[in-house]
């Protein structure tokens, strides 16, 4: 892509003036480049696409500069960021109208009235019954939305603008989520084991 | 296998792959410029950055913006 050091990149980006200019005009062909080639085939991806991506992808980079920690090449970490502006608007785009009314039912089904009595090697409907009860009773409303859109393939960036949360925060909430319900699981009597056992999932 | 079973399934894997201290997406985004550069020069992944690896397991989106951005890198 060019040859500049991470250095020289941060300290022309850093000047006022013209000098930062060229560099931001070579950081916008440099991003340009990248997702031209990131979202070739992409549906929805057309050059206006990729024109209007890469204006945002440049503001997003040059605010994001002080994250940038050194580890990469400077334009490696660069195109890293403009790939997720991309991708988010992309994802944004193919569920703005799509209704999210009932996706805890469908996404999750009913949960068991009664907890679920469990002797000896669980069927498969077995510990899907488990899986459903725990959530029921050890997840917030919140977490079973977030794990069914998970299941049902909704994007993250909608599932934060649903749940009125930054890309962390939901990572933290699923991620609590997953926490509670091994604990769940456990607190059934039901083990990693069990759970590989079911649903034949190699160690 | 029923579309439940499928879902399930996934959840199953989520759960296995689950650790009480993880990599959040914006950490990953931070690391995944190394893990790329490292994965483009044919180099050995530091053990420092088989969380990024292991992210990508739990984040499908993640994990597709890892393959676009090798598309996006590759040749140059």
């Amino acid at each position: 892509m060019t040859d500049r050091t991470n250095d020289e990149w941060l300290a022309l980006l850093g000047q006022a003036g013209a000098t930062a200019e060229v560099a931001i005009a070579e950081l916008r062909e440099v991003l340009r480049r990248g997702l031209g080639k990131a979202l070739r085939n992409h549906p929805g991806a057309d050059d206006a696409f990729v024109e209007d991506v890469t204006q945002d992808a440049t503001l997003k980079v040059l605010d994001r500069l002080s994250a940038f920690r050194g580890e990469s090449k400077f334009t490696t970490w660069a195109v890293a960021v403009a790939v997720r502006v991309a991708f988010s608007e992309l994802r944004k785009a193919r569920w703005k109208d799509v209704s999210l009314d009932g996706l805890v039912e469908s996404g999750l089904g009913p949960a068991p009235a009664a907890p679920v009595e469990t002797h000896g090697r669980l069927e498969k409907d077995e510990m899907i019954a488990v899986m459903r009860r725990v959530m029921e009773t050890d997840l917030s409303e919140r977490q079973r939305f977030l794990i069914a859109g998970e299941l049902s393939g909704v994007p993250q960036a909608e599932l934060c603008e649903r749940l009125g949360l930054n890309r962390n925060a939901l990572y933290k909430l699923g991620h609590d989520a997953r926490l509670k319900l091994k604990k769940g699981l456990l607190a059934a009597g039901i083990t990693e084991n069990d759970v590989r056992d079911v649903f034949s999932i190699a160690s | 296998m029923k579309p439940d079973g499928q879902k399930f399934e996934k959840l199953a894997r989520f759960l296995l792959e689950t650790r009480p201290v993880e990599m959040s997406c914006e950490d990953w985004l931070d690391h995944v410029g190394q893990y790329a550069d490292c994965v483009l020069a044919g180099e050995c992944i530091p053990v420092a950055l088989k969380d990024v690896e292991r992210h990508m397991e739990l984040c499908p989106e993640c994990a597709e913006e890892f393959r676009a951005l090798l598309e996006a890198l590759r040749g140059e």
